[in-house]
């Protein structure tokens, strides 16, 4: 009896384990109300530069790649002014299309620029926004500094601080990104180096790796608690095949909409469950649409990591 | 030499003088049974020189021992049951109704016990019957009840035990032990707010409380008999579903709840991510939810408090209970060390269903072209021992070990078909690769000292050990590879999360009585924490985060904490008031936070059968539960309240009005006001990766609802049936919804629960309950749009509001056989449950996942798409549990 009985536990036991297991997930219809597609803008502009926009629509969840939006009208004001009307072109490489973008016009530091932009089947969309005041970065100094090998890898882990002018009495939004140029090289048969064009690499910090096409960036409203920002990062080498050369800190000044839309863009979540994860809210200054049209200025400053090769 | 001489003399001689004249005035009574009067008769007889007026006489009758005694002593244990006394005159002894025994107050103190097991009994009700004088033992089974003297019934009652009345007069402070039996035919009430309308003294007593008995005739997910599956059918109080990411108690989240398991926080309460407990049935004696009126012991967080008192093992007859269910194994032993002197007890629960997962998860896995397994290992363990220390004292040594270890490993590989292109033939490999890992374990351990001052003050020291350890790590990894040239697309994206909280605490608890009507109660306590807070991730593999513990241990905190509370709570004409203050320093990181949080609770009789209550509750929590994903999981991190974090606060204000329609049924109506501030979350899309300290966001929260019930507490079908309407909400800085408003995640808005007990026979219970709620609030994202800084990059999913969906409504109905089989000997109890649960096997999400698909269409170039998942975790489930409990010979 005792034998029969723990065989029946067994089995039921067995029944409980199969349903939780093949019963955990299954496609689900939401049979909800499809927002209607709006347009989605993309422009980040620098004083000098053309203005450029890159132009898609929303759509579902589910849906193939949209066809490119080759037929807007996209046209740019200073001021109350028309700029100019911009004109698309189409990218090579990429799989978003083309791009919209000004011929002649380049937007300056001070100037109130509205872009409107409409295109057959979407609501027309508008956004507003300025490029600020350049401030200089003030000094680069490398506070504690090490280095490792591991698995061939050289790891340099250093914490840069940085400090900038930034203005009393008023509030400035930056966008800090730090980057280490590296110069490729390999032997010739003969022995020798030859060094090929340095690039800018990316560099990550302890708790985040950070993929090549990414960039670590720090996002500030006004100085730093101490005066100037402190950042640990690391710069990963391999020593066959790249020299370090020196640690790269550009400081952009953002208009508010750059440095709300880029805190809210936060890390790129496309590769996390989708489901079990808070998701990350956009910021959004489009009128009708979605997306950003914000302005920025840039400087630069370099500091020698270790020395010279 | 005279001196010594004469000293022997008196020595000698006075004993005989004395013995001479205590000679002349001894009489002697006969030793049997007689009433009071026939003694007082036979005294004179005797030669006594007594008046009394026979009338003023008690009828009683009274064991006389017999032999001789001087009139006082004779007089001293006659009357000594009576409220008579006497006074020596010169016409001889008067004996007289005592003239000052009703105007003189004393202490009748002790503990309410079961007789059986010698198990202390929390929250017995000690009354004087038919007088407005009564109080509940304390979570230690001490009582202290001031009294006139004089004769006086007293009533002692507890649920599930049959009551006792005893008469007594009282003449003196006196130390009354009480012992109860257990009534297991037919238990009147289930599970009940402690203060009831007829029991005076109960109107401060504001927790909900919840037995073992009654657990154990609900049952449970596989037959596991879990107190937390009672608790979520309480109204305001819910759960994700199946009990997925904890207790949820009028709109606070789950690390907002103060959850004490003998007096020590423990901070995390489930297994299987919350389809169980971590409370084995055997091992709880009892748990009182708090929802409001909280009492000044009660601090540090700002939700509900889970109050859980273990079993302290029987002091009289050895117990040995062997049991399974579908998912466990467990065993229970209990006896005494020194009979009633000390006792043991300790359970231990094994979930073997874990073994055969392993083996199912691959063959399952293998049938879907898959390879991997899933292994889930989960067991615990409880000890308790007490013993006698002194007279007044008793030591207790409680601990508790559980662990969850859980690993899932999954790969795909798959091969697209073949597209055309011209003359070129393009072939994709699909590669989809899961790996996740977690272990949490929880270690909580307890000394304590229970020690009887005198007849009014009470004290209990503790000191407390409580640690949680949690390692969880993850990797997805999806490619398309087109087979020829090497070209890759997909995404990798793994985090490792690292967590470790520990608290080592001192406390003392003491109450003491102040006059008839009041109560003092007040402790202090002082607790060093530390905090080990880890999480990396990235678009890395898990490898890269072999190191980072290393690289990051300079995230350790060690924070302080100090406490002290008092309250006093009595009673002024008709109004039971009990109004306290908590005090608490924290200090961390060179800084500290001094709180206060003041408490009132005011209740009363509205008339014979209604009773009103209002309380106010401010509450402050210092240390900070950080969700990583929606579903509290173990990577979620305890944190400190640092310099730049300060303590989370809520104020609460309720009111309650609780009427009795008869004996058996009962309405209440409950609303309440709960104002948060100071919340603390991640900020989006920070969850995964840099330091916690730095992607934080603080915001503020409120909660408001109406909470209804109507019970049925006697007869063969008991329940109840509760409907809560409620909503809670959120705002934090712009790091969170752009700083808008938004609901949250478990703002059920309406909630509607049955629990139906019907009891078949003597010992067979038939137990329904049926619960409905609005789905979970949940931040749905339905558009795509391409990807804003990589143009190359996967499409970013668009969620335009948090919380903005709602999922399905939440509903399940659970029925469960339980019944108890005695051997004629008694030695031999078998309890048997065959149950159902989720019986029409609904699906309720826990939340939607989305997949990414390649499709190959017209002989083009594979594309993606991504289509809803809806993740659930019970389906429709049997329930079997068997124990055997095996009872040596005892009282």
């Amino acid at each position: 009896m005792p034998a029969r009985f723990l065989a029946v536990i067994r089995v039921a036991a067995a029944l409980v384990g199969g349903l939780v297991l093949l019963s955990c997930e299954e496609p689900v219809e939401l049979n909800i109300d499809q927002a209607r597609s709006r347009l989605v803008i993309n422009s980040n502009f620098f004083p000098g530069e053309p203005v450029s926009l890159r132009i898609s629509a929303t759509r579902p969840v589910g849906s193939p790649v949209a066809a490119a939006i080759t037929d807007a009208v996209v046209t740019l004001y200073e001021g109350d002014e028309l700029a100019e009307e911009l004109d698309y072109y189409t990218d090579e490489s990429g799989r978003q299309g083309g791009h919209y973008r000004t011929q002649h016009f380049r937007p300056q530091v001070g100037q109130r620029y509205t872009v409107h932009v409409r295109a057959p089947g979407y609501d027309p969309v508008t956004a507003v926004s300025s490029i600020p005041e350049p401030v200089q970065l003030t000094g680069l100094q490398i506070v504690t500094l090490s280095s490792a090998v591991a698995d061939d890898k050289l790891t340099y882990d250093f914490t840069l601080l940085v400090n900038y002018a930034d203005p009393d009495h008023e509030v400035n939004y930056y966008d800090l990104r730090v980057y280490q140029r590296v110069t490729p090289y390999k032997l010739s048969d003969g022995g020798d180096t030859i060094r090929m064009s340095p690039y800018l690499k990316t560099v990550s910090t302890p708790a985040y790796e950070a993929s090549q096409a990414e960039t670590i960036s720090v996002l500030l409203q006004d100085r730093g608690p101490n005066g100037g920002v402190q950042v640990h990062l690391r710069s990963h080498l391999d020593p066959r095949q790249e020299l370090l050369g020196e640690i790269v800190a550009e400081l952009r000044t953002v208009s508010p909409e750059y440095y709300y839309f880029q805190r809210s863009l936060g890390p790129d979540l496309s590769g996390v469950s989708g489901g079990l994860q808070e998701p990350i809210i956009l910021f959004n200054n489009v009128n009708s649409g979605l997306g950003i049209f914000a302005g920025y200025t840039s400087v630069q400053l370099d500091l020698q990591l270790v020395a010279s090769f | 030499m005279i001196r010594p001489r004469l000293l022997l003399l008196l020595l000698a001689v006075v004993p005989l003088f004395l013995t001479a004249q205590s000679d002349s005035e001894r009489y002697g009574l006969p030793r049997r049974v007689m009433p009071l009067e026939k003694a007082l008769i036979r005294l004179n007889e005797a030669g006594a020189n007594l008046s009394y007026r026979p009338d003023q006489l008690p009828n009683l009758a009274i064991r006389v021992p017999g032999g001789k005694r001087t009139l006082d002593r004779w007089l001293n244990f006659l009357l000594r049951d009576t409220e008579l006394s006497y006074q020596r005159g010169a016409a001889g002894y008067l004996v007289l109704l005592d003239p000052n025994l009703h105007s003189r107050s004393f202490n009748l103190y002790g503990s309410v016990t079961d007789t059986r097991s010698g198990e202390r009994l929390i929250g017995a009700t000690v009354q004087l019957a038919g007088e407005a004088v009564g109080t509940h033992t304390n979570e230690y089974g001490f009582y202290t009840l001031p009294t006139p003297g004089g004769r006086h019934r007293l009533r002692v009652t507890y649920v599930g035990y049959s009551p006792v009345e005893l008469e007594f007069v009282l003449r003196s402070d006196s130390l009354l032990e009480l012992g109860l039996i257990q009534n297991r035919e037919l238990p009147q009430i289930i599970v009940t707010a402690n203060g009831t309308v007829s029991e005076t003294g109960s109107y401060l007593e504001t927790g909900t409380r919840i037995g073992r008995a009654e657990v154990a005739q609900l049952g449970g997910p596989g037959g596991e008999d879990d107190p937390l599956q009672l608790a979520r059918l309480l109204p305001g109080v819910t759960s994700g579903s199946d009990g997925v990411g904890g207790v949820f108690i009028r709109g606070s989240e789950a690390g907002h709840n103060l959850i004490l398991l003998d007096g020590v926080p423990v901070y995390s309460l489930s297994h299987a991510g919350g389809l169980l407990s971590i409370f084995s049935n055997q091992a709880i004696r009892r748990i009182d939810l708090y929802k409001d009126a909280l009492p000044a012991r009660f601090g540090g967080r700002i939700g509900g408090v889970l109050d859980v008192h273990t079993r302290d093992g029987n002091l009289y007859q050895n117990e040995f209970t062997i049991g399974t269910t579908l998912l466990s194994t467990q065993v229970a032993a209990e006896g005494p060390i020194q009979e009633g002197e000390s006792s043991f007890l300790l359970t231990g629960r094994y979930f073997w269903a874990g073994n055969l997962l392993r083996r199912f998860s691959e063959e399952y896995k293998f049938r879907r072209g898959k390879s991997g397994f899933t292994d889930y290992t989960v067991y615990d363990l409880n000890l308790k021992v007490n013993q006698r220390a002194g007279k007044r004292g008793r030591v207790y040594l409680s601990v508790y070990s559980g662990l969850d270890d859980y690993a899932n490993l999954s790969v795909q590989h798959d091969t697209l078909e073949p597209v055309i292109s011209g003359e070129t033939v393009f072939k994709h490999a699909k590669v989809y690769s899961r790996r996740e890992l977690v272990q949490w374990g929880t270690t909580v351990a307890a000394l304590r000292y229970n020690h009887v001052f005198n007849d009014r003050t009470f004290g209990n020291f503790r000191l407390s050990y409580s640690n949680l350890a949690t390692e969880s790590a993850f990797e997805r990894y999806d490619s398309l590879t087109e087979v020829k040239n090497r070209d890759v697309a997909g995404s990798i994206y793994s985090g490792h999360y690292d967590s470790g909280i520990r608290q080592l605490g001192l406390a003392f608890d003491g109450q003491h009585t102040l006059g008839s009507n009041s109560l003092l109660r007040f402790g202090v306590e002082a607790a060093t924490h530390r905090f080990d807070p880890q999480l990396a991730s990235g678009k890395v593999s898990l490898e890269t985060f072999a190191t980072a513990r290393e690289s990051l241990a300079d995230t350790v905190h060690r924070p302080l904490q100090l406490v002290a509370y008092g309250s006093q709570e009595g009673r002024l004409n008709n109004v039971h008031y009990r109004f306290g203050l908590r005090t608490s320093v924290w200090r961390n990181d060179g800084k500290s936070f001094l709180s206060l949080s003041p408490r009132a609770l005011l209740a009363g009789p509205l008339s014979e059968r209604t009773d009103w209550q209002l309380s106010y509750d401010r509450t402050v929590q210092q240390v900070h539960l950080l969700n990583s994903f929606i579903i509290g999981l173990p990577s979620d991190l305890w944190v400190p309240s640092t310099r730049s974090i300060a303590p989370a606060t809520a104020q609460q204000f309720s009111g309650k009005l609780k009427h009795r329609v008869n004996a058996a049924w009962s309405l209440e109506g409950s609303l309440y006001y709960r104002r948060m501030r100071n919340l603390v979350s991640y900020a989006e899309g920070a969850q995964t990766s840099m330091s916690w300290l730095t992607n934080l966001s603080q915001g503020r929260g409120r909660a408001y609802g109406l909470e209804t019930l109507v019970q049925r507490n006697r007869g063969k079908l008991r329940g109840w049936l509760s409907y809560t309407l409620a909503r809670s909400e959120r705002r934090f800085g712009r790091e969170i919804n752009q700083g808008n408003p938004f609901p949250f995640r478990y703002d059920r808005r309406h909630a509607l629960n049955v629990l139906l007990i019907y009891q078949l026979g003597e010992h067979t219970t038939l137990t329904g309950s049926w619960r409905f709620e609005t789905g979970l609030a949940y931040s749905l994202s339905t558009e795509l749009v391409d990807n804003f800084n990589d143009p190359n990059g996967p499409d970013l999913p668009v969620t335009n509001e948090r919380n903005g969906y709602r999922l399905k409504p939440n509903h399940r109905l659970d029925i469960n056989l339980h019944t108890i089989l005695g051997s004629k000997s008694g030695r031999f109890t078998h309890a048997l449950d065959v149950g159902l649960y989720n019986a029409y096997d609904r699906h309720n999400p826990v939340y939607y996942d989305t997949r990414r698909e390649w499709t190959v269409r017209d002989n083009r170039l594979p594309e993606e798409t991504q289509s809803y998942l809806q993740i659930y975790i019970a389906p429709l489930l049997p329930a079997l549990s068997y124990q055997l409990t095996i009872s040596g010979s005892g009282r």
